[in-house]
């Protein structure tokens, strides 16, 4: 292992962050302001009544903030910038500066994606938590659903870098990503429950959603914060489901590197 | 056995036809044509370890193409390329621990953070004892001189601080090739000159494998033994410097500076020298090598003129190479004349 490696890789990548604080602090208000949104349209829609029926049996106003804080405590990790950085490397040529290296281009990719969670852990993650049990009446999970939750949504932002980096890919091919990128984030804003909790859906929308991995990402490990999700065989099958998805996308990776790589073309000089 | 060995390599890209107008726009958004360019053609050669090679042609001539294939980063169309026994991309990372690289138009440091990050990562990248990355960013360090700019962000370096701490980067593993594609480009004379004695010495204090393209024929005639010629992606010369030099690079000119006005003779013409004017009215005299040398034209003059001042200049290997095209072009034609 090249534990040492990785490590430095990540910490040159949170360093290179560093220069930009302005940026942090914008999207940090853009989150607050978010989170404001939401809590108050759910108050809104929950009335006098305090709480609503749903799939997943009555749920009140103070679950579903929670669902709202928590939805947006796994944003902070899960919207990350690796579709453009693959796409930019591969149409600018720079790829080049990081193929004449011994390491993998996932792996360089990986630790950059994880630089920028780091950063964003210290700069966004932490005041969003602070504002929100200031506001906000945010529940407490148990200790073993707290530790489900956690495991859940470790493989979650796993999954969720294997999907982004996936389709990063597809720029060898195409130069579409812009648009294949507007694509993914309105297919995650639904079905994974980031804004709206897959409890409220219709049928037939439940039923599509579990054909996507996204659900994976958001909706399934808040169900279980919030205790929604009961036994472990139910818990066993979210994780099942998580990693052959995420098996699914590593091989599905490797074959389109492995064809990406004989059709590259460096472009410039 | 050599280190690098080459053959029959070839590279072909497949670009989309573009056509101007609307129809023809339109028309590309169902259907596309292709075209088959051919960067390079048919090229072998084989370098062993210790080697300072040059690899020249004009812009487009295969030159990087040829580069990334050796690297790993580029997929051979048809033929062979092997790095000390291995073939470069279908072992880039085994490969890749064993060289360097720069790439003069890109940069492989770290943009937003202090050169030393950067510096201070390939160690953990290619697994630098620390006593021997010590010595080396010493040793570096001194020839390049990083010290004036390794706390300061790559961003805001300048062309030729970006260029040195590159090299560095590229050679602080001990790597046993290094390539390094116009590394001198858009450098001021100094820096350049800095450069040079940093892969003179690295070549000759580690045997380092040195392969290098280049527009500045300077770097060739002060670090290459043996060049290159590449166009169209054709090897067109692959030997010694001053072989070329002789082959190609016979014509001497003379510039005089003379009393009297200079007239040209009939008896310079039958010696084969011609004539013209510069544009401060000296004279400028050209003659073939190989017949006459210039003690033997000088004496000529100053029996008849009494001179001011006067400068032989060998041709400059930029000449050198155009004549190789043109002999190169001309060999095509006539075997081309033949074949109809």
């Amino acid at each position: 292992m090249r534990v040492a490696l990785y490590r430095e890789m990540t910490l040159n990548a949170f360093r290179s962050l560093l220069a930009f604080r302005a940026e942090v602090l914008l999207f940090l208000f853009g989150q607050l302001f978010r989170i404001f949104v939401q809590v108050y349209i759910w108050y809104a829609l929950f009335g006098d009544s305090g709480q609503l029926a749903s799939k997943a049996g009555s749920v009140t106003i103070q679950e579903m903030i929670t669902y709202v804080v928590i939805s947006s405590v796994i944003s902070v990790f899960a919207t990350n910038d690796v579709i453009f950085r693959v796409s930019s490397k591969v149409s600018s040529g720079e790829i080049a500066m990081d193929l004449i290296k011994p390491m993998s281009f996932r792996s360089v990719i990986f630790c950059q994606a994880f630089g920028t969670n780091l950063y964003r852990m210290l700069f966004e993650l932490i005041p969003l938590i602070i504002v929100s049990l200031l506001f906000f009446h945010v529940q407490l999970p148990s200790p073993a659903n707290g530790l489900a939750f956690l495991v859940l949504v470790i493989n979650g932002l796993i999954l969720n870098f294997l999907i982004t980096y996936t389709i990063g890919l597809i720029a060898f091919w195409y130069i579409l990503v812009w648009q294949v990128n507007t694509v993914l984030n309105g297919l995650i804003r639904l079905f994974s429950g980031a804004f709206i909790p897959i409890w409220f859906f219709s049928d037939s929308l439940v039923k599509f959603s579990y054909f996507l991995p996204f659900r994976l990402i958001y909706y399934e490990p808040i169900s279980v914060y919030l205790g929604k999700v009961t036994g472990w065989q139910e818990l066993l099958a979210i994780f099942i489901q998580q990693l052959a998805w995420m098996a699914g996308f590593l091989l599905l990776q490797k074959w389109m590197w492995s064809r990406a790589v004989t059709r590259l073309v460096v472009q410039g000089g | 056995m050599p280190l690098i060995h080459v053959e029959n390599l070839r590279k072909e890209f497949k670009r989309q036809k573009r056509k101007d107008g609307f129809w023809p726009l339109m028309k590309s958004l169902v259907y596309r044509e292709y075209e088959q360019k051919v960067a390079v053609e048919d090229i072998s050669f084989t370098i062993d370890q210790g080697e300072i090679v040059g690899y020249i042609g004009p812009n487009g001539a295969g030159k990087s193409t040829t580069i990334k294939m050796m690297v790993g980063i580029l997929v051979p169309t048809s033929g062979d390329v092997r790095v000390n026994g291995l073939v470069p991309f279908e072992n880039r990372i085994e490969n890749a621990r064993r060289i360097g690289a720069v790439f003069g138009q890109k940069s492989q440091l770290w943009w937003d953070t202090p050169v030393i990050e950067s510096l201070r990562l390939t160690k953990y990248m290619y697994e630098i004892p620390e006593d021997r990355y010590q010595q080396n960013m010493a040793l570096f360090g001194d020839i390049l001189g990083l010290d004036e700019f390794k706390h300061v962000a790559v961003r805001s370096l300048s062309l030729g601080q970006r260029m040195r701490a590159d090299l560095c980067a590229a050679l602080l593993h001990d790597p046993e090739i290094v390539y390094l594609d116009e590394p001198t480009i858009g450098l001021d004379v100094v820096v350049k000159e800095r450069i040079r004695e940093f892969i003179r010495e690295i070549n000759r204090e580690r045997g380092t494998t040195v392969i290098l393209t280049t527009h500045d024929m300077s770097d060739i005639e002060k670090l290459c033994s043996r060049v290159m010629v590449v166009d169209h992606g054709r090897l067109m010369y692959d030997g010694n410097l001053n072989t070329l030099k002789n082959d190609y690079g016979n014509m001497e000119t003379m510039e005089l500076d003379t009393e009297e006005v200079f007239m040209m003779d009939d008896a310079l013409l039958r010696m084969g020298i011609s004539f013209s004017r510069t544009d401060d009215a000296r004279s400028q005299l050209v003659y073939d090598k190989k017949n006459i040398n210039s003690s033997a034209v000088i004496k000529w003059i100053m029996d008849r003129y009494s001179v001011r001042d006067f400068k032989v200049k060998e041709t400059e290997i930029e000449e050198i190479i155009r004549n190789l095209y043109a002999g190169f072009s001309q060999d095509e034609r006539q075997r081309q004349e033949v074949i109809v």
